[in-house]
């Protein structure tokens, strides 16, 4: 019988493979399928900008901090002080950068950024029929995404 | 005579000690130049170069204050003129430019050098060492919600980076977040404004430091996160790397080639 369970990388995910060994499975019993990572692929151009999912926090912050200081400085004549203007120019430029990030990324990447709730890496487990079920509970308890049962032989 | 078997790793991904993790990660050089810009020294840190960006914001501030530069700024950007002229201690202000100039340029230089690094790394793929534990601590390779440090950081500038396991840069942003907070008097001026008496809020500041401010906590803010979700990516290319070494055994049976054996 084969066990196949789909995990994020996790340490609860080297604990269910440590729980299944105890189990009495051999090492050569287990098979895993670590996907390959989002954003580390070798071409230089295309990642640096915006598949790494940082780059959507870039625009923000930086805007953010640039209308912070414009908002403390002019707190300095406006009625409501600098640091009502400071918290206003740090929400006002964040929202806008933030937004401008976005649109920006949509028009170049729009299929570029997928979930990341998907699997990332699978485990294939190979048993004998009485095993299935612990096997299957040990890999629900330590957070397996899905865990299906093939028949084998 | 017998070789050492040591393989040291040429081109390593990350390093990991008991104060702090450095990952080589792609960054953009150009948000890193515009943190350059916004403090010499902050795109230094962005990128592994910490001593560096901490011996260059430390010169800055020292010429920063010397000089009365934000006094000037502040006078400048509300049109006078005059006063921005008479407050500027000229000195030390040409070196400003000086300073501020190498930092954008070499946080620049760094970030590309870094991104060729990172990529010679992901193609030489050698294992990471992904704990380290002595008598004193404990450091290890571990996820962390960036959203939880960007939260803190909020709070206090630096406990973002403790969260996520850069202690040295958390010691420099506390430091550097006490001080500036305590000189500014932004706190008793956060008082004053949460009971309407801005009067009383601006007469209390001390505007030549509280302009420092703004760009040091979003940076603390920004620099948590990001930390955060480059630690993250190391976790799993080292947990990655660890399965592929040792879950593939080719002594596993596939199921194909068992239905093979059967249709046979």
């Amino acid at each position: 019988m084969y066990l196949v369970a789909s995990f994020h990388y996790s340490l609860h995910t080297e604990i269910a493979i440590a729980k299944v060994e105890e189990l009495g499975i051999k090492k050569e019993q287990i098979f895993a399928v670590p996907l390959e990572i989002r954003g580390e692929t070798r071409n230089i151009f295309d990642t640096i900008h915006h598949a790494d999912g940082v780059s959507m926090f870039d625009g923000g912050a930086i805007l953010g901090t640039f209308c912070m200081v414009l908002g403390v400085i002019y707190g300095f004549v406006l009625a409501w002080g600098p640091i009502i203007w400071g918290l206003l120019g740090l929400g006002g430029g964040f929202l806008a950068g933030f937004l401008l990030d976005i649109s920006f990324t949509k028009l170049k990447h729009s299929k570029a950024r997928r979930s990341e709730k998907d699997g990332e890496l699978f485990l294939m487990v190979q048993c004998d029929p009485p095993q299935v079920e612990q096997v299957k509970n040990t890999l629900w308890d330590h957070l397996a995404l899905g865990v299906a049962v093939l028949p084998g032989n | 005579m017998q070789e050492i078997q040591t393989h040291i790793a040429r081109r390593p991904k990350a390093a990991i000690s008991l104060a702090s993790i450095n990952v080589f990660h792609l960054r953009n050089p150009i948000v890193v130049s515009i943190w350059s810009l916004i403090y010499p020294g902050f795109g230094h840190m962005r990128l592994v170069s910490i001593a560096k960006g901490v011996f260059l914001f430390t010169g800055e501030l020292l010429i920063n204050t010397q000089t009365h530069l934000n006094m000037a700024i502040l006078y400048s950007f509300t049109g006078n003129y005059i006063m921005a002229k008479q407050v500027l201690d000229t000195r030390l202000l040409l070196l400003y430019c000086g300073i501020l100039v190498f930092a954008i340029w070499e946080s620049y230089r760094i970030a590309i050098e870094i991104n060729k690094f990172s990529v010679l790394a992901d193609h030489e793929n050698d294992p990471l060492v992904p704990t380290v534990l002595s008598a004193s601590g404990l450091n290890v390779f571990e996820k962390r919600n960036p959203w939880v440090a960007m939260a803190w950081s909020m709070l206090i500038p630096g406990a973002g980076h403790l969260y996520s396991l850069s202690i040295v840069i958390a010691v420099f942003m506390m430091i550097g977040g006490g001080v500036i907070i305590y000189l500014s008097h932004l706190l008793p001026a956060i008082s004053y404004t949460a009971i309407g008496q801005i009067a009383q809020a601006k007469e209390v500041i001390d505007w030549q430091w509280l302009i420092n401010f703004p760009s040091f906590y979003c940076f603390s803010i920004f620099d948590a996160y990001t930390k955060s979700v480059e630690i993250n990516k190391i976790f799993d290319q080292e947990q990655a790397q660890f399965l592929r070494n040792n879950y593939q055994s080719p002594l596993f049976e596939m199921p194909c080639n068992r239905r093979e054996i059967e249709c046979t």
